[in-house]
Order: structure tokens, then sequence, then C-alpha cells
């Protein structure tokens, strides 16, 4: 590549416009080029009549709006009016499914004297998290600046959709952003965008504009045949090909034939690297499956772990150790010299052929990797992993022992890890991963978000080197899994045919009866648990647990920089500093009131002053706070503390928050005691709370779920605690689960909302929906985050995309949507119906509506008003069972709204009496929710929120 | 906590270390000593304080300085110079629109944005985009007029 000229500087501030994309609500992938529903016709008046919204730009399926502001243009596609002709149904169901034959040679039919055939599976995932683009039209053609691997494929792509020569187009890769091959979208939408608006344009999009699959299982379907001693003869594999990576999605909607070739990358390792005369690999479509970002990586991964434990099974069948028999099929002599040094250097003898049957056993697996030319970002080379592996038979908790890795590349100027002891590492790190238990589900990524045009400096690196280390390395990890799973086989007998290679998983195979998590507990609560009930346990548990002496906080430098980081993230997500610090207090110094039905509560120091905070508490007293709800001292704590919630943090994440704690600046600082009316002032009671309501186990992943979701559920249940607050509580204060988990609940003098099939939302919360609101603060269709959900989301700013995704995605699987209709077409009607309630509804209400509210909230009256023309006929609060939160709105405002640009509120707590404040309220039940019934008594909630307002 | 916010206010650029909460008005009128904005009622109700942000008009008694981070802010004195009114203010003053002249400085901006947007009004829609300007003085009639003038002077200064 020849040096370019320096990347010019994003354009920032008033140089920018900003865009939003309107997609098409079906696209089948099984058609080639993929057929995506067509627009019939565009209703863009009331877009255009927003604020701040440029243009409207419509070409072939594609339509976008361009506006000043991100918020307006996103807004104005909402109110966009799409009619959208569905696409032309694909194979019709129970039609055979095409196949394509990737490479044949010989008879691969042919029978031998040993068979093993097997299937393999592969979870393929999609990598989640916005992305954004910013492209630029002038008179030396076009800049693009994108997350994204400026591969010339794009270049030719962007140049055809602008019309332009591939040589005037240039692509600027910006660092910082995970989501890289989504970027292309992004960059191919802001192009179409810019070139419209005459202005530069940047794009951000949500996964869900993205288009791009979840994941799904990729399963190769395998059968080899060996002849008379042993021979080579046969090998048939058939894999669910996943639909080639779409080409950018403005490509595919303005009708214009993408020029870059769009064939999966990973067909190098289509065949096995072994010389079988008869050989047939082809690929069935998927059906339904939308294509995922960029699943060349994975499909070869998939691959070289079908072909590696597939030699493994041969061999074990034909009774020949798998090293030698892999030394008579590789046909290329640098491979067989690498396996040969791999085998020599790990000392390999064989397979163990020991097989306890009880405590720890120990195997060895094999697998190599070859490949003669190098393609699609994989490099030519031959790589051979000898893994050591213990496996504890109760527990199947699988060891690493030892790697063993060879790797000769053909191009010696990759990426790969120079050093020896760098490849090892690496490689140590690809074999924990494949064995994690419930992979990631309390893994902390780095927090990445689009650049603000807020003046955030930005990396401008040139063209970037080599992306990512498993790309430039490729090949070297390739065999990683099939050695892990060949090593787990010489172990345990079991073959895992699918990564990871879990604790659980191994130990379901294994058969081992797992430990049931204890129940008894809960059944009591369901039986109308009372107090005479909770006191009659008291002697079965001891009420006062132990003080834990007082020891010397951990000096500085104690725990890692990176430690303490990650507490940082587990402390944000587990928003410690909201209830632990008083109104304009020091953070974290404790002493907000929290008023509970059983009395007030205040909330305790947590900075590591000695005194006054936790600075003399050790990780075991710590810990005991956090799982169990017992004070350094044996005191009880009450649950308003979510120790519930807390329990199921792992010990990593508990340690690192442990260590973050203590790296803070200690505060003296004593906040009031709690005194709470008795029964409930006897903590000891607290001892047969926990018996009935308290399970102090860690998060357990749901093995059927996808690792997204398992993420989300440990985010949100652990630490975000969501049910603390979205959960009803029974009478003893305890969160109801079943079908009432997150049912709703009340806290902190606010409604929080159901967030399962309850919620009352007008417009049903979708994964899409959720992500915005946790991330932004603000969800288009729903409203902004205002009261104590407003720290929630600026606490989750401290969190990457893909954890704030993973709890969208875990909370979006309890809600229901209810409707058929497009969430654009239900706000519409409902925008409708609150219009002719206006017409309808007249007097002291409607004025004090006019005079107060409707310069920001009427739209389509007065001038255009920047900021939102908030929808409030979409707001839940209008028409939840309760007018609590409309009144804390409007008596306190909307101060912040975290990262949020949208949402500030003044409050009119000081400019309308009672009165003004009921009619009003009563005025907008009316207007915004015809359809349900009157609120009773509001003036009693205005009373109270006015007498406990903040 | 924050490095201070970047802002454009009458095309000069501006980083400001101030809590992101405080009202832009505040931040003109104590921070930056632009008078032309002015609190009214301070609940975004009246529009005396209005600003252009990015060419919309906005209410700065509302407005946390967080949500005009990275933007272009545009007050009274940024139309037009001293001696050199820009035709929406030179129009007020052919048609001596102003009373006590409080509210004029949300007249004036709210109009200047409005006619960017709908650059050749009827009389109705004037009114219309004026009644979320609260005034209570004698001038409305000369208000409309001096609109519907700075549609013409608009438009004659585009050359048209």
């Amino acid at each position: 590549m020849t040096r370019q000229a320096p990347t010019p500087p994003l354009p920032v501030g008033a140089a920018l416009l900003h865009g939003a994309v309107a997609r098409p609500p079906q696209i089948d992938w099984n058609t080639s080029p993929p057929q995506s529903a067509r627009l019939l016709h565009v209703d863009a008046d009331a877009a255009r009549a927003l604020p701040g919204v440029v243009d409207v730009v419509v070409r072939g399926d594609f339509v976008g709006v361009v506006a000043t502001t991100a918020e307006a243009a996103a807004q104005a596609v909402e109110r966009l009016r799409l009619r959208w002709r569905a696409p032309t149904p694909g194979p019709a169901a129970g039609s055979p499914l095409p196949v394509a034959v990737l490479a044949e040679r010989g008879d691969a039919d042919r029978v031998g004297a040993v068979e093993v055939e097997a299937e393999y599976r592969w979870p393929l995932a999609a990598s989640p998290g916005s992305t954004w683009a910013t492209a630029r039209f002038d008179g030396d053609g076009l800049m693009v600046w994108a997350p994204v691997d400026p591969a010339a494929g794009l270049r030719a792509e962007l140049a055809a959709l602008a019309g332009l020569p591939v040589d005037r187009v240039r692509v600027a890769c910006i660092e910082g952003d995970a989501s890289c091959a989504e970027a292309r979208h992004a960059a191919a939408d802001a192009v179409l965008l810019a070139q419209a608006a005459g202005h530069p344009v940047q794009v951000r999009l949500t996964p869900a504009q993205v288009q791009v699959g979840d994941g799904y299982l990729f399963a190769s379907r395998v059968r080899a045949a060996l002849g008379a001693g042993h021979r080579l003869l046969a090998y048939e594999m058939t894999t669910g090909a996943p639909p080639p990576s779409a080409p950018p999605l403005a490509l595919l909607l303005a009708g214009i034939a993408s020029p870059a070739s769009q064939i999966a990358a990973a067909s190098r390792f289509a065949a096995p690297p072994y010389a079988y005369p008869g050989m047939r690999i082809s690929a069935v479509a998927t059906p339904g499956a939308a294509p995922l970002a960029d699943p060349a990586p994975g499909i070869a991964a998939a691959q070289v772990f079908a072909h590696e434990s597939q030699m493994d099974a041969l061999s074990l069948a034909a009774g020949v150790d798998p090293v030698a028999m892999r030394l008579d099929a590789i046909a290329d002599d640098r491979g067989r010299a690498l396996v040969r040094d791999v085998a020599a250097r790990a000392g390999w003898t064989g397979r163990s052929g020991q097989r306890p049957q009880a405590g720890v056993a120990s195997g060895r697996g094999f697998a190599y990797a070859g490949v003669l030319e190098a393609d699609a970002g994989i490099d030519a080379g031959h790589a051979a992993w000898v893994v050591d592996v213990s496996v504890d038979l109760s527990t199947g908790e699988i060891g690493i022992a030892r790697v063993v890795v060879g790797h000769e590349a053909a191009a010696p100027d990759t990426a790969l890890p120079a050093s020896a002891s760098l490849l090892e590492g690496a490689a140590r790190a690809e074999a924990g991963r494949l064995t994690a238990d419930a992979p990631a589900f309390d893994a902390w990524g780095l927090a990445t978000r689009a650049p603000d045009d807020a003046g955030r400096t930005v990396a401008m690196p040139g063209p970037p080197q080599n992306p990512t280390v498993l790309r430039g390395a490729g090949i070297a990890m390739l065999p990683a899994a099939a050695a892990v799973a060949n090593a787990i086989f010489d172990a345990t007998g079991v073959r895992m045919r699918e990564p990871p290679f879990s604790a659980a998983r191994l130990r379901a195979a294994l058969s081992a009866p797992a430990k049931k998590p204890f129940r008894g507990a809960r059944l009591l609560a369901g039986a109308g648990a009372g107090i005479a009930a909770a006191a009659a346990l008291l002697a079965a548990v001891s009420p006062w647990p132990a003080p834990i002496a007082p020891v010397a906080p951990p000096p500085p430098g104690f725990y890692s920089a990176q430690t303490i980081e990650r507490g940082r993230l587990v402390a944000a997500a587990g928003d410690c500093v909201v209830c632990h610090t008083a109104p304009d207090g020091r953070p974290n110094a404790g002493g907000l009131a929290l008023d509970t039905p059983f009395g007030t509560i205040y909330s305790t120091n947590i900075t590591p002053d000695l005194q006054s905070g936790i600075g003399a508490w050790s990780y075991a007293a710590f810990e005991r706070a956090m799982r169990d709800g017992v004070h350094r001292d044996g005191r009880r704590l009450y649950p308003a503390f979510p120790y519930t919630a807390f329990a199921r943090v792992t010990d990593a994440d508990m340690q690192s928050l442990y260590a973050y704690l203590m790296a803070q600046p200690p505060v003296p600082a004593t906040p009031p005691e709690t005194r709470l009316a008795f029964p409930f002032s006897a903590r000891p009671l607290m001892a047969g709370w926990n018996l009935l309501f308290h399970r102090n186990a860690p998060f357990a992943p749901d093995p059927a779920k996808s690792v997204e979701w398992n993420r989300g559920a440990y985010l949100a249940e652990g630490l975000g605690h969501c049910s603390a607050c979205h959960s009803p509580r029974n009478a003893l204060g305890a969160e109801r689960g079943g079908k009432a988990y997150l049912g709703g609940g009340h806290a902190e003098g606010w409604d929080a909302p159901a967030l399962n099939a309850l919620s009352a939302a007008p417009i049903p919360w979708t994964r899409d929906a959720l992500y915005r609101y946790l991330r932004d603060g603000y969800a288009p269709l729903h409203g902004p985050a205002a009261g104590p959900m407003a720290p929630v989301v600026e606490g989750l700013s401290a969190l990457p995309d893909s954890d704030v995704m993973a709890i969208a995605t875990y909370i979006a699987s309890f809600t229901s949507s209810g409707s058929t209709d497009t969430p654009a077409a239900q706000a519409a009607a409902i925008r409708q119906r609150s219009q002719s309630a206006a017409a309808t509804l007249t007097g002291a209400g409607a004025n004090l509506f006019a005079g107060a509210c409707a310069v920001c909230h009427q739209a389509g009256q007065g001038a255009p008003v920047f900021g939102e023309k908030v929808p409030l006929a979409l707001n839940t609060n209008l028409h939840g069972a309760r007018a609590d939160n409309l009144v804390q709105v409007l008596m306190h405002g909307v101060s912040t709204t975290a990262s949020s640009q949208v949402g500030a509120m003044p409050g009119f707590a000081d400019s309308l009496s009672d009165r003004q404040m009921v009619t009003l309220v009563e005025y907008l039940r009316g207007l915004y929710a015809p359809d349900k019934p009157a609120w009773g008594d509001v003036a009693a909630t205005v009373a109270r929120v006015r007498a406990g307002g903040k | 906590m924050s490095a201070g916010t970047s802002l454009v206010v009458n095309g000069q650029a501006h980083r400001l270390d101030l809590d992101a909460r405080t009202p832009l008005l505040y931040v003109l009128r104590n921070d930056l000593e632009l008078n032309g904005p002015k609190y009214g009622c301070g609940l975004g109700q009246c529009g005396a304080c209005a600003v252009l942000v990015d060419g919309v008009a906005a209410r700065s008694c509302v407005l946390p300085l967080q949500a005009v981070a990275g933007r272009s802010v545009t007050t009274l004195e940024g139309l037009g110079r001293d001696g050199a009114p820009d035709p929406v203010q030179r129009a007020f003053i052919i048609e001596e629109a102003a009373q006590c002249g409080y509210c004029l400085n949300g007249m004036i901006v709210t109009a200047h944005a409005f006619l960017a947007a709908n650059p050749s009004p009827t009389e109705a829609e004037v009114r219309e985009a004026l009644r979320f300007n609260l005034c209570r003085c004698g001038t409305h009639v000369e208000i409309v007029r001096a609109v519907m003038l700075a549609a013409r002077l608009l438009a004659e200064d585009r050359g048209g």
C-alpha cells in the first residue's frame, strides 16, 4: 500500500450534519442478491416539519434524514410515514434447500472399512455495538471517516454508490470502536446522505439498523472413511452456509450492484489439509439467517474444529495414533515437518489411555491446521497444537495444564505475536476462553463510543497494519478448539462437539449429578410467610453473626491498575454512588435517606475512611456484607441494600470492586443512624428474612440462552439490581419473583414501571429502544430517563455498548410485543388520537397546558424549538396506573439526563399551585391516555410529592 | 469531573469550565456578557431568553449548558453588527415594533428562525409562529408587520 496523504481532520460541530436512516421491515437474505421490501410510498411532511431537519433523502428503497442534530434526525425518521411491499418470498418452505458444492475430487461416496460420521457445531456470534461514519464530498472527491478496515472492496462499493472513480474515494480508519465490519453500512449511508445534502454528514447506527443477524450455530456434518490398511479413502462435509456477508445496505437499497466480491471468505478451510482421494465439501443454505457482520474468522475456526475433531475420532476408530495418522495424511512437506516438530517438543507419546472414574482425570489432544496460499485475511502457513488438560470429574471443571504451539507462517511480516512467549500467552488465553464456564458473562470490555462532536480529539492513525491479533495471527490459533476438545476426550471419553467446553456442559455430558439449588426457602415464601413465621425460624439460624476484626486497609499499589479499573466498571454497573451519596454530599460518603414502607434507611459511608467508612473492612468482611447482608461488626443490614442481588456477582468482580473502593480517597462522614419502628428495628429478625427470601448463590448462566443474554442477565440480576425497583415486593419487603418479576415497583417516590408483559408503555419496548434509552438516556418513542433512572443511565455510561446491549437483550426477553404494526405506525395512531382529544378538551387544563407546556410539547404549533417536541402521548408515565411520575416531573422537572442532550425540563413546583397541578395532571391524562381510566385522588398524590419534594 | 464544555457563540469558540447543568442563559449573560437574551419567566414559557442553537430557536433559560456542547449558539448580538442591524432587526426598527422592548429579543430571534424555514409566510403563519412568545404590550400588530417586512427585506438581500 502506498503512503497516503495525512488524514484530514474529522468535521465536527456546526460543520457537520447528522443523518439517520429508515430500514425496510424485511430483507430476505436467501436470494441472490438479497431482496428487501420495496418502498411504495413516502410521506415526509411530518418529518420535514420538525426543527433542524435539513433534507429527507429517498433513493430506491433507501430512506434517510439529514438534520442539524442526531436527535432531530432520529426523531424525523420516526415521523416518516412509509409504505412497504414485502419482498417476494424466497424458496418455499418444504422445497429442497439449495446446495452448493465448494470442492470436489475423486469419489467421495466410497464406503470404507472404518467410517466415522459426526456433526460439529460452532456458535457464530454477531459483535453487537453501535457504529458510525462521517462522509464529506469536496473538490477532491469523497472522504469517509469510520472505524472500518479500509479494504479496497469497500472503497469500490462507496465509489459505485457515489458515482465516482475509485481513486477519488478515500477511507480513513478511525480507531477506537469495536464494530468494524458494521461500519461499512454506516459509511454507505453517510455517503448517500452527504451527497444529497451537499454537506458533511455523520451517521450513527444501532445494531438493529445494521440488520445483521445476532448469531446462530454453524453446523458441519462430516463423514470420513478409511480403506484397508487405514488408508484415507473418502471425506464428505456439509456445512450450513451462512448468507454471504451483506453488501453495505445502502447499496442494496439503492439498487446498485456491489462491485466487490461477496463470497464468504473462509473457503480456504472448507477442505481438510489431508490427501483424501475422494472428497466433497458442500454448503446448504441456512434459511432465514441474516448475514453476520464478519463471519469469516468464525467459519474458519468452525471448519478446522470439525476437521480436526473428526481426525481424532477417525484415528481412534482405526486404532492409530492421531499424530502418526496425520503424518501419513498431510500432503505438504512443511506441514508434516511442523507436526513432527511440535509432537517432539511436547514429548508426544500417544494418548494417555487412562480414565479414572472419579477425582481428576488428565488428557492430551493434538490438532493441526494448514493452508498453502494466503487469502481473505488469513495468512498461508501451518499451525499445530498439543494441549494437556485436567478435568475434575465431579464438577466438570477443565484446567489447561500445558499448551505447546507450533506455527510457521509463509509470510514473516504478520501481526503474529513476535516472540515465543507472546504466542504462548495468546495460546493460553485462547485455550482458557474455550473452556470458560459461561463465556464472558462477567468479562468487562473497554468502553467505546462514537466520537461526540463536543470537541473530543480522535486518534488519527494511518492505514491500520493489522486490525486484530486474531486476524493477523489467523492460522496460529485455529487448531485451539479441536486440540482442547481432543484432550478432553482423552481425559474423559466425552467428545465435545460445540465450544465453549464449559464445566456445566461437560458435567452434563459426564452425567454427574448436578447440585440442585436450595429451593425450600422460596416455597415457604409462597405459603404466606409473616412475622410469626420469621420469628419461629429464628431458632434455626444464628441471628448474630460474629464480628470480623478490623484490618489495616490495603496499601496503595496492592491492587493492580487493571483490577481497580475493572472495579470502577463494576461500581458503575452497580450504581453504588447513587444510593451512597447524600444530596450535594461527597461521592460514596453515605447519608442518602431512603424511604421504605418500614421507615427511613440512611445509606452508609463506603469510602475507605477508617472510622466512619469501610477502611478497616477486610475483603472477607466486605464480601460477607455484599453477599449475606452482614455488617463487619455482625449487625444485619436491611435489604434496601440489595445484597440479595449482589450475591450473584462473581468473585473476580467482587474482588475488583473491593480494590476499587479501597483505592478511593477516604471521606470522614458519619451518616444519620437508621431507626425503624419495631419490629423492623430488630435487626436480628433479618436472619429469618434472609432464610425466607435470600439465596446466596452466584449467578448461574442459562446454557440454553445466548452469551449476550447471559451477560445481560448477569448485569441486570446482579450488579444492576434492576428488580430492586422494578419488581413488586411482598408485605415483608422481599422482591416477588416468577410472573411478578420486573412487574413494576415503587422507589424513591417514583413508580418503577413494569418491564415485563405488564408494561403500560403505549408502544412496546424493543431491544433497540431499550438500548437507546439506557445508552442515550432517551428513546424517541418513549421519552427521557428521569428521576432515579437518570443516575442509572449515567452509571451505565461507563460501560461499553456491548454491555448496554446485553442488558437490553435480557430485559427485552421479558417484554411482549402485542401489536404487529410497526412502532412508527403505532406512534402515528396514538398521536392522532391525542390530536382529536385536544379538540374536545377545553377549559382550565387546556389553558394551563397552552401557557406552560405547549411551547415544547405541542408539535406542529408555534415556531420550531430546539430540542424535542417530546411526544407525551407515547410516554409510559401518562399511561401507568398511578400519576406519581408525572407529578414528580411536573414538580421538579427533569434536571439532567446523563449523556443526553434532550429532556431537560424546568420544575413547576414554585409556579403552579396544588389545584392548578391537579387540573393539569387530569387534563394530560385525558389528552394523552383517553383509553385509560382517570387517575384516582390526584390531589393526594400532588400533596404527597410536594411534601416529599427533593 | 468534566474538562469543560466547548461551544461556539456568535462565531467565536469558547471552552467553559462550568457546571454542565448551568442554564445557557446564565452563561451567556454572566460569563459571556451577552445581554441580548433576557430573563423572563425562567420556565421556558415566555421566550424572552430565546437564542438560536444551530439555527433553531431555543429557550436558553431551561437549556442546560451540556445541551449545547459542540453546537453553535447565536444571540441577538450575533444577528447584526452594531450600526449594521440584520434585516429582521431593521424591520423591527422601521415598524417601531417596541413598547418596553423586553420581549423583543425573543420576537426577533424567533422570527429569524421562523423566516429561515418559511421565507414568505402569510400573516396567519406569523401569528402562529409567535404564539408562544408571551407579551402583554401594545405592539403586537407592529410586531407582526415587522416580521412580514423582514421577510421582504431578507428576500431583497438574497437578490430576489
